[in-house]
């Protein structure tokens, strides 16, 4: 078959320009190292890349919740275990006050210090979170707990503080209601109230067994209280701890998987690359070749 | 002996025309819609002769000029030229569509928004965290709105692309109708009526290249060109072109039509780039619809989450998103103008509610599983993508089609050097023995002459 002259030029330059658009095609995929650069290029691949995306995102907020979780159950389990040594100090004074040798003058001591434990337990209840709202307040937000000045403490309604989301569909709880660390069996009584009835009992003197004889019960009871709500905060912690693993292994596993669907065998494309260079210049020598001969040289 | 004279002058004269048709063919070896011509001699007949009765022939004629032209691979390069233009026309637009859906980042802006909602649950009373959402959902809004301008963008590109092509095939039109009145007055054979003819070739490819076109010449060239999938009269015959025209109906649907005289018909866009615009149109429209539905989703499920919520302040939660003119246009209503309106919280809550309750965000997250609106924005974007993968598979597999149709075309018509200087040694070897030819004539003449 003839083969025009202009169609022999024509074919060339569309070759070439072929074989360069593939090889700038390989030197964008070798310097971005990503093989799909638009949805078009991988439609399948590029809808998991999506989804990853989705997924990288969330990772992210649950991340930051778990940190978040993680550190107000490590500040709520601390400021426990100085309301437990609080307890204690309670238990030696009220021992110390059931002691017969006592003398009213020396009750109205231990009165005056299970006043100030009681004023310290307030203080640690209303403890401030690190977004510095009250570290064991309720959902109504405001304090944890309100002295009245008068013996009595209010607690806001015991509707929890709203769980923190760590996982898809899966949510923990950070806080603690000042409420329930305080509460006694009955329901009706809390350990502060407790503790400043029968500092108002040793204040007032006279024979104060019976008080102290049943707060002591009271104050083996509160500390129970507290050792419950510490665990259940501990527990709470070491699932945080486990979210934040698997959180950390999902995260690599898509990253991995990512590496897989968007980038580039540098290798393969480099050796292609290459390949397509040592062609492109075979082509034009051949072409050079071809191009120059012609029949006009021999017309003499 | 005058008749060798005249028979040698009648070499020189065709070959003199031979050598100049060969020279023509070389000089336009690179313009465009060129076709090869060769010239056609024939001998002059002799009658009988005056020494004998036998006689020798009276030399050599140039009968006409031929153009080396194929109709079939002419007819099939235009049919894989129309077919190829509708393709890659349509996947342009494909194209497009990605960049509009993509341009914008909407899908990783939705995810932001109801990132940022999973944040401030886990502290609903943080002022912080409330600007955060607030700003999320603004630019949630903007991505929206800048991807249906986008898709504005694409249908004003679509008209205007549309409105060119039916102008050209108009002009077109219009040119063939000159070429054929001209070609009605050219010489059948002369070197005019092969330029008119080159000259009609070349509309009739671009007229292929914007439509589906079916083109029958008649005996002395004159071409008639009718749109397929048309009825009524054709759109070219002899010296009568027709208008074409382009619409959008309210509906947003596209069409092409071509009025000859007072009537009017839609053309079927079978092929060529306007059949790709009525493709892309299609999708465009398409895509819209659907997106259309992902923001008033959106939308509603946002605001009734937010009306079904309280606030930072305790008061029930106001519409967060107000829609304008077209569903994407989205933005945040004038009533919501702070982080504190966003309802996060539940009304009447089974637990009582208040500022650090964030069950209404949960409601939220609940929603956006269960509505899916990045799962949908995202198959929007894989759905367009594959689609448009596979139109450039096929460009690919059209494009050899219309490789092999153009090469079959050029093998029968086009100008190759070396074949031309074969044809120049020969027609300059038989000039030259034409030349001496006379020479002889003019010798054996002395001869008589000489005589004494």
């Amino acid at each position: 078959m003839q083969i025009s002259t202009s169609l022999f030029y024509a074919n060339a330059s569309s070759r070439f320009s072929k074989m360069n658009e593939r090889a700038s095609e390989l030197q964008t995929q070798i310097s971005t190292g990503k093989k799909i650069i638009k949805p078009s290029d991988d439609p399948a691949a590029a809808q998991q890349l999506a989804e990853f995306d989705r997924k990288d995102a969330d990772a992210a907020v649950f991340s930051t919740n778990i940190t978040l979780a993680g550190s107000l159950l490590d500040q709520a389990d601390g400021v426990l275990t100085q309301i437990s040594t609080q307890l204690t100090r309670a238990t030696e004074l009220a021992t110390q006050a059931a002691n017969g040798t006592q003398t009213d003058a020396t009750r109205k001591i231990i009165a005056t210090e299970l006043n100030s434990i009681v004023g310290s337990l307030v203080g640690l209840a209303n403890t401030k979170n690190v977004r510095g709202q009250p570290l064991f307040g309720s959902a109504s937000g405001g304090l944890a707990v309100v002295d009245n000045k008068d013996g009595t403490f209010t607690f806001p309604p015991d509707v929890q503080v709203s769980e923190v989301p760590i996982a898809d569909g899966q949510t923990v709880q950070a806080t603690e209601s000042a409420k329930r660390i305080f509460s006694l069996a009955g329901g009706n009584d809390n350990t502060l109230a407790m503790l400043s009835k029968l500092a108002t009992a040793l204040n007032a003197g006279g024979d104060v067994s019976t008080t102290v004889n049943s707060s002591l019960d009271q104050i083996g009871q509160a500390v129970n209280q507290v050792a419950d709500v510490s665990a259940s905060v501990g527990a709470r912690g070491a699932r945080v701890d486990l979210q934040q693993q698997l959180l950390v292994t999902a995260n690599t596993d898509r990253s991995e998987l990512r590496g897989k669907l968007e980038q580039v065998d540098i290798t393969d494309a480099v050796v292609q690359l290459q390949q397509m260079m040592t062609a492109l210049s075979a082509s034009q020598a051949s072409f050079s070749k071809l191009s120059s001969l012609s029949l006009f040289d021999y017309i003499k | 002996m005058s008749d060798l004279l005249s028979i040698g002058a009648s070499g020189v004269r065709a070959y003199q025309s031979a050598l100049a048709t060969v020279g023509d063919n070389i000089a336009n070896v690179n313009s465009p819609g060129y076709t090869r011509r060769t010239v056609s001699i024939a001998e002059v007949a002799g009658g009988s002769g005056s020494t004998n009765p036998y006689g020798a022939g009276n030399g050599v004629v140039m009968t006409g000029i031929n153009r080396s032209s194929n109709v079939y691979a002419s007819a099939a390069l235009r049919a894989s030229t129309s077919d190829l233009a509708r393709t890659t026309g349509g996947a342009d637009w494909l194209d497009r569509i990605q960049g509009a859906l993509t341009g914008n980042a909407l899908t990783s802006r939705v995810t932001s928004f109801f990132a940022s909602a999973q944040s401030l649950a886990a502290e609903p009373n943080s002022t912080a965290l409330r600007t955060g959402m607030m700003s999320a959902a603004a630019s949630a809004g903007i991505a929206f709105t800048a991807t249906g301008k986008a898709f504005d963008q694409v249908d004003a590109d679509i008209d205007s692309a549309g409105n060119q092509a039916a102008q050209t095939l108009s002009s077109l039109g219009d040119s063939l109708t000159k070429i054929n009145e001209s070609l009605s007055r050219a010489q059948l054979g002369s070197t005019a009526a092969a330029q008119l003819m080159d000259q009609r070739d070349n509309v009739l490819s671009q007229m292929s290249g914007i439509a589906d076109i079916t083109s029958r010449t008649d005996a002395i060239g004159r071409a008639t060109v009718s749109f397929a999938g048309s009825t009524g009269p054709a759109f070219v015959q002899g010296v009568n072109s027709g208008m074409v025209s382009y619409d959008r109906d309210s509906n947003g649907k596209i069409s092409f039509s071509v009025t000859v005289g007072a009537v009017k018909n839609q053309i079927g866009a079978t092929g060529g780039s306007i059949a790709g615009i009525v493709d892309g149109a299609e999708r465009v429209g398409a895509i819209r619809q659907e997106l259309d539905a992902v923001a008033k989703s959106f939308v509603g499920a946002v605001n009734d989450n937010q009306t079904a919520g309280l606030d930072q302040t305790g008061a029930q939660g106001v519409a967060m998103f107000a829609i304008g003119d077209k569903p994407t246009d989205v933005s945040i209503s004038a009533q919501f103008t702070a982080g504190s309106q966003i309802a996060a919280g539940k009304i009447a809550a089974a637990q009582g509610g208040g500022v650090r309750d964030s069950s209404n965000l949960t409601a939220l997250e609940a929603t956006r599983v269960s509505k899916g609106f990045e799962t949908s924005l995202t198959a929007l974007v894989t759905g367009n993508a594959t689609a448009y993968k596979q139109k450039n598979t096929i460009a690919d597999a059209q494009a050899a089609i219309r490789d092999g149709a153009a090469t079959t075309l050029s093998a029968a018509t086009g100008v190759n050097l070396d074949a031309e200087a074969v044809d120049l040694m020969r027609f300059q070897q038989a000039y030259a023995a034409s030349g001496r030819v006379i020479q002889v004539a003019r010798e054996t003449m002395q001869t008589i002459l000489d005589i004494r």
